[in-house]
């Protein structure tokens, strides 16, 4: 938690050297957020090859975006990078037509890395069962929000600035996110 | 299960990784897209510490910015402040001294605390631009109006904290009397409290009233003495003006 000034700053130069197409600033930033979008895709997809790609295809639509852009309009990198995420996801799904997400039984969610310990592995396990379960039963619009702010960590701030929603309507909806995977536990239970 | 539990399950989500080895393949192959597109922007120093210093000054809470200004403001005044005593008005540092003056004062919340400051620094203040007037030969008439017009504000600023101070004011003067009282002390005592303007007793219990031929009863009215002063300063007496606000200073302060 105390280093987190410093990796705000740390963002914010970052994005100061991006306005100016830094290419090495780029690599930096692909380095420090590679893995969040990935995750993000791939909660959202539902698919590790799939999320691999289009983690791939959301950097280099950001770089065209960067070089023909100011990013005057973008209040920090994370959140531009996000953006770029979310659309090209709606944009992946129309051109495959794919309806695929973790609710598909044939896309199974298999996140266990060998580097982790056999607890974190079978809490992790579980509590991925739990969401592959529950998640795509509450609303797209729910799994996104909850996925953003608990899984990769984004402030109120950025997720409206993605979503294009004001900070209160976040907070509201995250209330309802959460009671409503609450009372899909439960309701199971 | 509560909201916590949840959100706790929800955040162990964190501990999944993305495949290293085709983020490390896709990163070389971004690298080698982008490499024809663009040029490394390398920032100067000074381009450097411009960024940085914007980036800081952007990230910090705003409320915090501002109380950090104010406690700067009020803490360099009061830190700084004291070197600045010496200075005179026709300096360019002066402004600086009364601003240190008001930051000292901002900070006093007893009211006749702060009172008793204002009225030593209007009178250092009025003694000051009297001295520099005085000693100084070389002021040019701008300066010696702008100057003088000071003196006025600050003796208009004694005279109101006079009147706001004034009560039961005593003081001990020496009577140089002819005969049989010499060396004794009279007590002169001004009822200046608001009630009546009557007040002005004097106590000699050794000898009849009658027979002190001279009683020299010193004006100890802040305001009159203040009035003189102007007179003074007016009179072009600069040392006198100076030297009449000192007793008033002396006055005011008893």
């Amino acid at each position: 938690m105390s280093d987190k000034p410093i990796s705000k700053l740390k963002e914010k130069n970052l994005f100061s050297r991006l306005k100016k197409k830094d290419k090495d600033a780029f690599i930096e930033a692909y380095d420090l957020y590679a893995a969040d979008i990935n995750r993000f895709i791939y909660f959202k997809v539902g698919s590790k090859e799939e999320a691999n790609d289009l983690t791939s295809i959301v950097f280099l639509k950001t770089w065209d975006y960067v070089c023909n852009n100011s990013l005057v309009d973008s209040r920090t990198l994370r959140a531009l990078l996000y953006k770029v995420a979310r659309t090209s996801i709606i944009d992946y799904y129309r051109e495959h037509h794919v309806v695929a997400s973790i609710d598909d039984e044939e896309n199974k969610i298999d996140v266990i890395d060998e580097s982790q310990d056999i607890i974190t592995q079978i809490n992790l396990n579980s509590d991925v069962e739990m969401i592959k379960d529950k998640l795509p039963e509450i609303k797209a619009e729910y799994r996104e929000i909850l996925v953003m702010r608990f899984v990769n960590d984004l402030t109120m701030d950025e997720i409206a600035d993605i979503t294009g929603k004001s900070k209160v309507n976040i907070r509201v909806t995250i209330f309802r996110a959460l009671k409503a995977l609450k009372d899909l536990i439960e309701e199971k239970k | 299960m509560t909201d916590k539990e949840l959100i706790k399950k929800l955040n162990n989500l964190k501990n999944f990784q993305p495949d290293a080895a085709s983020l490390k393949s896709n990163r070389d192959i971004l690298f080698a897209q982008i490499s024809n597109s663009s040029t490394t922007y390398n920032p100067g120093p000074f381009e450097t510490f411009t960024m940085n210093f914007k980036n800081i000054f952007s990230s910090v809470y705003q409320p915090v910015l501002v109380m950090a200004g104010i406690v700067l403001f009020l803490g360099g005044g009061l830190i700084f402040g004291h070197d600045l005593i010496n200075v005179n008005p026709s300096n360019s540092l002066y402004i600086a001294k009364v601003i240190s003056e008001q930051a000292r004062l901002g900070l006093i919340f007893n009211e006749s605390a702060k009172e008793k400051m204002a009225t030593d620094f209007a009178a250092s203040h009025a003694q000051s631009i009297a001295d520099a007037l005085s000693s100084n030969s070389n002021v040019n008439s701008a300066d010696l109006n702008t100057l003088s017009d000071s003196f006025k504000n600050e003796v208009s600023v004694l005279k109101t904290s006079a009147k706001k101070t004034a009560g039961y004011v005593a003081v001990k003067t020496p009577v140089s009397s002819s005969s049989t009282d010499k060396g004794d002390n009279v007590l002169v005592g001004i009822a200046n409290s608001g009630k009546s303007d009557s007040g002005i007793s004097i106590y000699n219990p050794a000898a009849p009233v009658a027979n002190t031929n001279v009683c020299t009863s010193t004006v100890t009215d802040p305001s009159a003495m203040l009035d003189e002063a102007e007179k003074m300063f007016e009179a072009k007496n600069y040392s006198g003006a100076a030297s009449k606000l000192k007793a008033v200073g002396d006055v005011l302060n008893k």
